[in-house]
């Protein structure tokens, strides 16, 4: 296969404890140019879940799949800077995105933190493999910002939870084998208390998948109806009634990780940007010069997600909180994706608006990066009341 | 607060004892008077800090200082930024000792940087190539050989602290290609010039055939100087990051006091918005600064010579915008001399000229990206 890796420099300065000489990026850019293609994902998306699924098992079978698992569970129990490094070089090899991301970073690691012995012999190996694929079911239509106003239930019937409700914005949950549905399982309680989380089967006939159209195109995002589905009694995370906390737990490995606000990728497709610029196209000269302005700004605010990124992961190598920097790194992303998805389009010029074009499609996608992991406002919210005190 | 580069036990620490001091000694009222009498100096502090050992940290040991690098400096900068200081240390212990030990021979400047390790003195350091990273079109200072020694002559202005300097220490063009680092005697050749910012003893500098010593064994080229720059950069950005830090506190302070419509201004969103935006600018202009620190310590020239740029581009930007903000969010109080916000406007923009301003820094950014390996 052979793939081109690109340089670190395309990554900005050498961060002090990452450098670019470090043994674990020679070992991962050693197999990276085995085994990485550089070939562009497909933009019909079930062929890119394809593309990435395939991806996925080739990973699995080198053993990069789940870096920071513990060893016993199958990883390599890499500490948070290998796991910063391992996106890096992911994407210098123009890597497609790993698949199978809320089984990985978020159902995995919640599941060795709440499951019981049962639940992880069961889920964790099939994870890992990308052999079952996994979502989340959290958000509803009435609830999405406030998540605690969730009305999905469930209630036992002899050794089933019988599950009834409606969840949306489930990521790929057209491929999931798999959800973990957060569920009322106390009848009468309020907000926070008597939830719990439940690995819910989609493979059955009580429930209806039915995917969202997009305005790229795409349908990224699930409606997921449960109408009597059923889970087995001890299918739950946690203790039955404790899904809020359990729930709790996950989002924390959401926010600790980069693969969701990975400034490598970003710095990647500048990269591409400023190539095409290079190149004598037909773009006027004054959009040319615009968009060179543009790019510096964003190859500037690359750099400062890139350093919020390393702030969570030394911050999380001596096992602190995130506190807001979860929140400040979110902000920073969505809004940094949507300005490249435009300036993508941009370069390109007239051509931007044709279908079929991994610019066009970009742009279009890219709206929805403020808004699907907390709205830019809704962090704002809890950076000034969190994080500066400020009155509700 | 914001989240704090500082993890290691032995930098909080530093940290806290720095804050404790700079609280007592460069309180609002102390500052004031201080500024109000000789601009940016108080006399007692400086003595203290000396004794304190503070004005060492950054001295090689073998010439009497304390060489514990440029991160924990940075500390130190932040504090006295936060409370818009009137203080020599940025000119004398950043400015000058930096110039000295990058472009000297030790065995010429190690008599002024134990002096600046161990006795209170005044230093301001010139660079006659220009400002920050971008060169005037001809030298503003040259040297001339005269008998045994050298004369400088040029004209630069507005060096920060040369009004209130014993001596100057000077980046001269010799010829064309080659520059040297000299000391001259600050009497009669800097002339106070009263700017907005009354804690920043700003001089003009008018040198004509003015004796000088030669501090430099082997002339060194522009490239050097450029990377003099980087690290006095690394040291504005952090006095600016620090009086950030402050200008954001003293404005949320105020939002969560100050009542209208029955309940606490900083409830409204429209400002809690606006405030969180400017601590998102905040963080990710210190994590530059303290990334930057770090790099400059473990000797990464190549790192440095982009994170430099970009820390005081963004520090700037973000000193600038913060204080701004900060006097648009006191409301009417916020134009008033009585409250402390509009004086880290000021600051502000003096501290954009030190150096280089964002678009110069960027401009150095840029410069040092294509020189990169594509």
């Amino acid at each position: 296969m052979n793939a081109t890796l690109l340089d670190h420099h395309v990554l900005g300065p050498a961060l002090p404890r990452a450098p670019y000489d470090h043994p674990f990026r020679a070992e991962f850019r050693a197999w990276l140019r085995e085994h990485a293609t550089g070939e562009p994902e497909p933009l019909d998306q079930d062929a890119r879940f394809e593309f990435r699924r395939r991806w996925h098992h080739t990973m699995a079978g080198g053993g990069w799949t789940g870096l920071h698992w513990p060893v016993e569970y199958g990883g390599r129990g890499a500490d948070p800077v290998l796991q910063f490094m391992y996106y890096e070089e992911l994407a210098l090899a123009r890597a497609p995105e790993p698949v199978n991301t809320p089984g990985l970073i978020l159902l995995g690691p919640t599941l060795m933190a709440h499951g019981s012995d049962l639940l992880k012999r069961a889920f964790l190996p099939g994870i890992l493999s990308g052999g079952q694929m996994w979502c989340q079911g959290f958000s509803e239509p009435d609830s999405g910002s406030d998540l605690a106003s969730l009305r999905t239930r469930a209630e036992l019937d002899g050794d089933d939870w019988v599950v009834t409700g409606q969840k949306t914005w489930t990521t790929f949950g057209q491929y999931a084998d798999f959800c973990f549905v957060l569920a009322r399982t106390e009848p009468g309680s309020a907000r926070h208390h008597g939830l719990s989380m439940l690995i819910c089967s989609l493979d059955q006939p009580n429930v209806t998948v039915h995917p969202i159209q997009q305005i790229s195109g795409d349908a990224e995002f699930c409606e997921i109806f449960f109408e009597g589905a059923r889970v087995p009694r001890d299918w739950v995370l946690g203790e039955a009634g404790q899904g809020w906390q359990v729930a709790m737990t996950l989002f924390q490995f959401e926010r600790g990780d980069q693969g969701y606000t990975d400034h490598a990728r970003l710095l990647v497709r500048l990269l591409d940007c400023e190539r095409v610029l290079g190149e004598a196209g037909d773009l006027p000269p004054e959009r040319v010069r615009a968009a060179r302005e543009e790019l510096r700004r964003l190859w500037v605010r690359c750099q400062e997600l890139r350093l919020l990124n390393y702030r969570g992961t030394l911050l999380a190598a001596a096992g602190r909180s995130l506190g807001a920097v979860g929140s400040m790194t979110n902000l920073v992303w969505g809004e940094l994706e949507k300005d490249l998805g435009s300036l993508q389009a941009e370069v390109a010029g007239a051509r931007g608006l044709v279908l079929g074009r991994a610019d066009t499609h970009h742009r279009l996608a890219s709206r929805a990066a403020s808004i699907y992991s907390g709205t830019s406002e809704i962090q704002r919210n809890i950076i000034s009341e969190r994080l500066l005190g400020l009155p509700r | 607060m914001i989240t704090d580069p500082l993890t290691s036990d032995d930098h909080l620490e530093i940290g806290a004892i720095v804050g404790d001091f700079t609280q007592r000694v460069f309180s609002s009222d102390r500052v004031r008077e201080a500024a109000a009498g000789a601009p940016g100096f108080d006399e007692l502090a400086w003595k203290q800090m000396v004794e304190l050992g503070w004005s060492g940290l950054g001295v090689p040991a073998v010439a009497g200082g304390a060489e514990l690098g440029v991160f924990v400096q940075c500390i130190v900068h932040r504090e006295l930024g936060a409370r818009l200081a009137p203080s020599p240390y940025l000119a004398t212990a950043a400015f000058a000792a930096t110039a000295l030990d990058e472009l000297a021979d030790p065995e010429l400047s190690g008599g002024l940087l134990a002096a600046i390790a161990g006795e209170p003195t005044l230093l301001a350091l010139v660079l006659g190539h220009g400002r920050g990273w971008s060169s005037a079109p001809s030298p503003l200072v040259t040297a001339t050989r005269s008998g045994a020694g050298w004369v400088l002559d040029g004209a630069v202005p507005l060096v920060p602290d040369a009004a209130r300097a014993q001596r100057l220490i000077v980046v001269a063009a010799i010829d064309e290609r080659n520059w040297g680092l000299f000391r001259v005697d600050a009497k009669g050749v800097s002339h106070p010039v009263r700017t907005v910012d009354s804690t920043r003893a700003f001089g003009d500098l008018l040198l004509r055939e003015t004796p000088a010593v030669a501090l430099h064994r082997e002339t060194f080229d522009r490239a050097r100087i450029d990377g003099l720059v980087d690290r006095l950069a690394v040291f504005l950005a952090a006095e600016m990051v620090g009086a950030a830090i402050a200008c954001l506190n003293q404005t949320l302070d105020y939002l969560r006091t100050r009542r209208q419509f029955g309940r606490p201004i900083g409830s409204f969103q429209a400002l809690k918005h606006r405030c969180a935006d400017l601590a998102v600018g905040l963080t990710t202009a210190q994590e530059l600064v303290f990334a930057a620190a770090e790099t400059a310590d473990t000797g990464d020239a190549a790192a440095l010579a982009l994170f430099a740029p970009l820390a005081l581009a963004r520090a700037g930007e973000v000193l600038k915008r913060t204080s701004e903000e900060g006097i648009q969010l006191h409301g009417g109080v916020g134009f008033t001399d009585e409250f402390d916000i509009g004086r880290y406007y000021k600051r502000a923009l003096a501290d954009l000229e030190i150096l280089s301003g964002p678009a110069t820094a960027y401009a150095r950014m840029d410069a040092v990206r294509r020189g990169w390996p594509a």
